[in-house]
């Protein structure tokens, strides 16, 4: 469903040129979990950010669900950044001026979906969740697994069929960060694709892919082995 | 982003959305003011007035010797006036002149009713070459009689009985009847005229235009005479020049026992007044530049705090699927409602202040409904102008903001 070829992408100003990442080949096939772990620095932001649309790249060729990336602009890469791929970030990423309930519905209205459905979806996410009567609550009011929660729901609200999840423990104790693992675990299971950038060697053990990013150039680090594309 | 949504950032961000919308709401208030008081000054100017400003003279004097015997002294000048080779015909005037400003009871009531409001009138007493000196062309009716003419001490109380009126105030005060024969009321004494002729209109009096009446006037055959204010109407012939005003102030001052004041052309008297009146119109626009200046300013800096301080949750838009088009719709959108309640808040007190000035400020420029959507108009688009630089920006947020904070 994911497919990179010798993607590369570099940071430049007046004195010095950045090489965030060299010659990625990467491929995902749909339903897996990957972990992707590195130091800071090594282009795991960057990553994340290309494979979820955040950013372009420089040179290579990117295909989404067998479309061309490349070849689309900021109207389209919206889209098909809104109708398949759900983020989960670090610092949870909620507006706090909404609750949550509205917090959920905005990149449905995205989307086009009726009220109706928009409905059916929140209440469904937010009850997957354990939130089911915290609708009309503010970001604010909640704790933070409570919140990485609530996105866990804005992202599973809109069906995607890859999730992108950049450090979802981070900010978390460990009691949570056990929930929200679990969590993200059981969306994996119910066949959605997941990746997740970490820090946490223990999180990244319990994926089916462990691919380490180092100066810029991902590795298998079961067959310690440059990723190659698999064709 | 729904308007729900919209709407519900505009009110967590109330001190930001109040702050916008208080700017429009001024902008509004003083644009609209100026704009209804220049354009009312620019049509109150272009009314023609049928008047023959360049041969008809205002004459201002003032008698300071209580010794000297008035009647008399009118009756010197009238004569003495009257001899001047370029003069026509000359009325002392014992109330108004042409296109003087005259504050007072200048009232004409069509009832004795004390609850009737009445019509502002510019009312000319004049002796008996009055209707020639003002060059009335009677329409209906007739001309006064010789003997209708009083011409007494003020404090005898002696009044004409006969009036002609112009024709729109006929028409404000009986419509579609004829005002022939009609008993009408003067000041607000009420004193009791009988229409004898109806002439055709000429803008005379000023009294009555800061009330938007125009040709409301109204000529009597009585002169009263017994203040300090001895004042002439002259009519010299076409083409007269300036000289004559020397001429005519020599003349009165042969009489010894008073000052001349003023002695001007009726085109004179009517810059003078449109001069300032054209001043308080030229100074609003002034004044509406500067607003709308710092109103387009106040937005762009309003908008562009408001815009950096939510630039986090505008990535997070991106990131979900808001394209750069969506981004710009919706902040355009939520400016545009704050714009819209301000124009409405604006508008009210464009009203209310457009009220008090011409009540009290007497200045020209009732309210125009289609101007006032045209002021809205103008605001709303530099609003929305001054809004788009920053949000222009603001679109153009990167999605990946988002994950900085990682």
């Amino acid at each position: 469903m994911l497919r990179m070829k010798n993607i590369s992408k570099i940071y430049r100003t007046e004195l010095v040129e950045t090489h965030a990442l060299s010659d990625v080949n990467f491929m995902v096939e749909e339903g897996e979990f990957i972990a992707v772990t590195g130091p800071s620095g090594s282009g795991k932001t960057t990553f994340l950010n290309i494979t979820g649309l955040l950013e372009n790249f420089e040179q290579g060729t990117y295909e989404l669900d067998g479309e061309d990336v490349s070849t689309l602009d900021d109207k389209q890469l919206s889209r098909l950044r809104n109708e398949k791929i759900g983020f989960i970030f670090q610092g949870f990423n909620l507006i706090g001026d909404l609750n949550l309930y509205d917090n959920i519905e905005v990149p449905l209205i995205f989307r086009g979906l009726s009220a109706k459905a928009r409905k059916q979806r929140i209440e469904e996410s937010l009850e997957l969740v354990g939130l089911g009567g915290r609708a009309s609550h503010f970001p604010a009011q909640l704790s933070g697994g409570q919140q990485q929660r609530v996105a866990i729901a804005r992202a599973l609200a809109g069906k995607p069929r890859f999730l992108l999840a950049d450090e979802p423990t981070g900010n978390l104790d460990t009691l949570m960060a056990r929930q929200v693992m679990e969590l993200l675990e059981e969306i994996n299971r119910q066949g959605t694709t997941l990746l997740m950038v970490t820090h946490d060697h223990e999180l990244a053990q319990r994926a089916h892919r462990n691919i380490q990013i180092l100066d810029g150039q991902l590795r298998d680090i079961n067959k310690n082995e440059l990723v190659e594309l698999i064709s | 982003m729904s308007l729900k949504h919209i709407l519900k950032i505009i009110i967590k961000h109330r001190n930001i959305s109040v702050m916008i919308l208080i700017q429009i709401a001024i902008a509004v208030t003083i644009v609209g003011n100026a704009s209804f008081i220049s354009y009312g000054t620019l049509k109150n100017w272009l009314i023609p007035s049928h008047l023959d400003e360049v041969e008809i003279l205002n004459v201002y004097t003032k008698v300071f010797d209580n010794q000297v015997d008035k009647s008399a002294l009118i009756q010197r000048d009238l004569t003495n006036l009257s001899a001047l080779g370029e003069v026509t015909h000359v009325t002392y005037a014992s109330n108004e002149l042409v296109l003087a400003t005259v504050t007072g009871s200048n009232l004409v009531y069509k009832t004795i009713d004390q609850e009737e409001a009445g019509f502002e009138n510019a009312q000319f007493d004049v002796t008996s070459q009055g209707v020639a000196t003002l060059s009335l062309a009677i329409t209906q009716g007739r001309n006064f009689y010789p003997n209708e003419f009083v011409f007494a001490e003020a404090s005898h109380n002696r009044y004409a009985s006969v009036v002609l009126i112009s024709e729109t105030l006929a028409k404000s005060l009986f419509g579609e009847q004829s005002a022939l024969g009609q008993t009408i009321y003067l000041q607000r004494a009420r004193r009791p005229y009988q229409v004898v002729g109806v002439y055709a209109d000429k803008m005379l009096g000023e009294g009555a235009v800061y009330e938007q009446q125009w040709y409301h006037s109204t000529i009597v055959p009585q002169a009263h005479f017994g203040n300090n204010n001895v004042n002439y109407l002259i009519r010299v012939k076409p083409g007269t020049h300036d000289g004559i005003l020397k001429d005519v102030e020599d003349v009165l001052y042969q009489q010894h026992g008073r000052i001349v004041e003023r002695v001007e052309f009726a085109a004179r008297a009517k810059k003078r007044l449109w001069d300032g009146r054209s001043t308080f119109a030229f100074i609003m626009i002034g004044i509406s530049v500067i607003a709308i200046t710092v109103t387009g300013f106040g937005i762009i800096g309003l908008v562009s705090f408001s815009v950096s301080i939510r630039q986090r949750d505008i990535g997070i838009l991106r990131a979900l699927g808001a394209s750069q088009h969506t981004v710009l719709k919706t902040l355009l959108l939520e400016n545009a409602l704050l714009a819209f309640v301000g124009i409405v808040l604006g508008s009210f007190t464009a009203l209310w202040l457009n009220n008090y000035f011409v009540t009290h400020l007497r200045a020209q420029g009732l309210v125009e409904p289609w101007l006032a959507v045209l002021v809205a108009l103008a605001v709303w688009l530099l609003s929305a102008a001054a809004v788009y630089i920053p949000v222009r920006k603001a679109a153009k947020i990167a999605p990946a903001r988002v994950t900085k904070t990682s």
